[in-house]
């Protein structure tokens, strides 16, 4: 038996290269790098709620200990993180040229943003530093937040060289085919905004948050004010990079009246409405329409987007319908006034009244606040409610069927894009790459692209192979034209054998069809025409012609 | 490869006006901070007075005669004792809240009998309103009148008035 031999050293660089690889490694697929690299972004930002929470006295002064322990674990975490970068820097490509790698990364811009998000913690351990500072200094660790950035700007920077700066905001802002990490990282945080500033309305409407977190709430909007002011100034500004809105006046103004950007605008209107105006109106109730805020994420909800094109395609069969609709409510609410407006002045008093029964009705709602005790009255609800089951399922129906079209014909979309991509027999990491961003409009799952891409192969493979088979009956076909029979061929080339087999057989076939088959067969029989196996294969194609 | 900003004058207009765009933002939000700030204060001193009389009660349930006098109600005291009376002890020179002042705009009173935009003095005011149950259990919410004779079990309730003018309620308490 060899004797086992344990090698420290060895070990130290198999963990170290695993830990790099599992955990920051940004080039293998599959890691755990994005899942680190998110959970560290979400801890940064509850760290930075946090410490808006902490400003309210009431919720600080009974919490402190849990606050304190919160803070005590993401600096923690923060600190093993920065420990494994320090120890693992090594294995980095980018370090592991260097002559020291350790001290190298550790004076780079990352290590030290990284340093002075956990430095304040420790410092405030050993040195007397004011609270209010040290809480101050907590701030620093948005900084973390660069380490996400930096990447995808960089590689914004060498995929968009000698771009203008117009075209690098209008490829930073709007929605463009090419793989923008920049992008994305853009609309997440857009996202994350409309999601804070819409719960923050939410919970503003509870009136213990309301009193607790008032001047917290009035932060939060007046940042989500900044960040979406800045976004709809930054769509006007570069959508002249859009070949559709060229002009620098009417293209802007063109933008302008779309509905997303009107969107964008009314949900920051209220804050500039109630600054100017608040002190002459009370527009309190404006504030109500920051919730508009949620339909901000229309324009990053593909789903949301097939919808609405699908409600546009349809939407002379949607008129028709909704015309019906409101010809039968005006219709029934007009007879419900007629039949029960003695019998219940109170509840028919009017047709306006008349009107919310027969919607209600129509709808199959049936609140039951308002129901007809006349038998006419009845007799008309019963057919409301009848003909409301049909007249309400049109919209829906139409709309649902546009809707499983339009998924199909993006599904033949992908499938056309990957026939012409796999022309050339090979599907790149680009093409996929493009396939994939795609499929994630028309909510195709990976899977199914894998399906599809089998799918596209094997049909080529296919078409392919019918295509040689064809070039070589042709070929065949000459040389039979030309009474030949390339036997050189046929020796080298066992497909071509074969091929040339079949159009042989074939022309037997055709043969039988036109001979007398009895004369022919008693001719054959005869020992003296033919060899027994001569005999047995025209006995076998007389007996089975096809 | 070095990053170009690529900048041209038209740029440098665009990004003048975003940044006079989050200048002003910061502006409009830091007067709107300011005003929760202060709305805070208001709060806080509704929350001290209400501190206060939840202690006066209990001392008095514990026959601990507290001061000062001019709030103590009917049979605790021996002569009977106004609402406007307490208040005036309360808010005056020597009293417990005589450093109390309208956070939100100092001239104003510190308590307002009504929240009102047609009283524009009741903004960050105090606001007391008794409370009465009806016979069904329903609270019915009136102004505490000045010559609201004070008597055990008087239910009222504080809130502060709002720059908007909205009642913000601090809590209810029975003397």
């Amino acid at each position: 038996m060899r004797p086992l031999k344990f090698n420290l050293n060895q070990l130290n660089l198999s963990v170290r290269k695993f830990i790099y690889d599992k955990f920051f490694n940004p080039n293998i697929k599959n890691n755990s790098y994005l899942l680190l690299d998110r959970s560290i972004t979400a801890l940064i930002i509850i760290n930075l709620f946090g410490m808006l929470i902490e400003t309210v006295p009431a919720i600080y002064q009974s919490h402190q200990s849990s606050f304190h322990l919160f803070d005590q674990i993401s600096i923690l975490i923060f600190s093993i993180e920065y420990v494994l970068r320090i120890y693992v820097i090594p294995e980095d490509l980018e370090f592991s040229n260097k002559k020291n790698p350790r001290i190298a990364y550790f004076f780079s811009p990352f290590a030290l943003i990284d340093l002075i998000a956990i430095l304040p913690f420790y410092l405030g351990a050993f040195v007397d530093i004011d609270l209010r500072i040290l809480r101050a200094l907590r701030l620093l660790r948005l900084f973390k937040l660069f380490r996400t950035v930096a990447p995808a700007f960089k590689a914004f920077n060498q995929q968009n060289h000698g771009a203008t700066f117009r075209k690098k905001l209008y490829l930073i802002v709007y929605d463009s085919e090419k793989n923008n990490k920049l992008h994305e990282i853009f609309d997440f945080f857009i996202i994350l905004w409309v999601i804070i500033s819409v719960v923050c309305v939410v919970l503003e409407s509870i009136s213990s948050f309301a009193y607790y977190f008032s001047t917290v709430f009035s932060v939060i909007d007046t940042i989500a004010v900044g960040i979406f002011s800045t976004e709809y100034l930054m769509r006007l500004y570069s959508c002249v990079e859009n070949p559709k809105y060229q002009h620098w006046l009417k293209g802007r103004l063109d933008t302008a009246k779309e509905g997303a950007n009107i969107i964008d605008l009314l949900s920051i209107l209220p804050f500039f409405l109630e600054a100017f105006l608040g002190h002459l109106f009370d527009l309190r109730f404006l504030r109500v329409f920051r919730l508009m805020r949620l339909l901000k994420l229309m324009r990053y909800s593909d789903a949301a987007k097939a919808l609405i094109s699908s409600a546009k395609k349809e939407w002379p069969v949607m008129k028709a319908s909704l015309f019906i609709m409101l010809l039968l409510v005006l219709l029934s609410a007009c007879l419900g006034y007629v039949f029960e407006h003695d019998a219940q002045p109170d509840k028919f008093e009017n047709i306006p009244q008349s009107i919310y029964w027969a919607v209600i009705t129509l709808a199959s709602v049936g609140y039951g606040d308002i129901a007809p005790i006349t038998p006419m009255g009845r007799f008309i609800t019963i057919i409301l409610a009848l003909v409301g089951i049909g007249i309400f399922a049109i919209p829906a129906a139409v709309l649902s069927s546009s809707l499983g079209e339009q998924i199909r014909v993006g599904r033949e979309k992908v499938l056309n894009d990957l026939y012409s991509m796999l022309s050339d027999g090979v599907l790149s990491p680009e093409e996929r790459q493009l396939i994939d961003i795609e499929a994630k409009k028309f909510k195709i799952s990976n899977e199914e692209v894998d399906q599809l891409v089998e799918r596209a192969k094997n049909e080529r493979r296919q078409r392919e192979s019918d295509e040689n088979r064809e070039r070589l009956l042709l070929e065949i076909l000459n040389l039979t034209r030309k009474g030949q029979l390339d036997f050189e061929k046929c020796a080298q080339d066992p497909k071509f054998a074969a091929e040339q087999f079949k159009t042989t057989l074939n022309q037997l076939q055709q043969l039988l069809k036109i001979a007398n088959i009895k004369e022919m067969q008693s001719f054959l029989e005869d020992e003296n025409n033919s060899t027994p196996i001569q005999l047995k294969i025209a006995k076998l194609l007389i007996d089975k012609p096809q | 490869m070095k990053f170009s900003w690529g900048l041209k004058f038209q740029d440098n207009i665009f990004l003048c006006i975003l940044v006079c765009n989050l200048l002003f933002v910061a502006h409009l939000g830091t007067d709107i901070y300011h005003e929760a700030v202060k709305l805070d204060i208001a709060k806080a001193n509704g929350e001290s007075f209400l501190t206060w009389a939840d202690e006066f009660k209990k001392n008095i349930d514990e026959n601990i005669t507290p001061s000062p006098q001019a709030c103590l109600p009917k049979g605790i005291s021996k002569e009977d004792h106004t609402w406007k009376e307490c208040l005036q002890t309360l808010l005056g020179d020597k009293g417990k809240f005589h450093n109390l002042k309208n956070p939100i705009d100092e001239s104003n009173p510190l308590v307002a009998k009504i929240c009102s935009k047609k009283d524009e003095s009741s903004k960050g005011s105090f606001i007391f309103e008794k409370i009465n149950i009806s016979p069904s259990g329903i609270p019915i919410y009136s102004p505490l009148e000045d010559s609201e004779i004070l008597v055990k079990g008087l239910m009222y309730r504080l809130s502060v008035c709002d720059r908007g003018y909205y009642r913000i309620l601090i809590g209810e308490t029975t003397l």
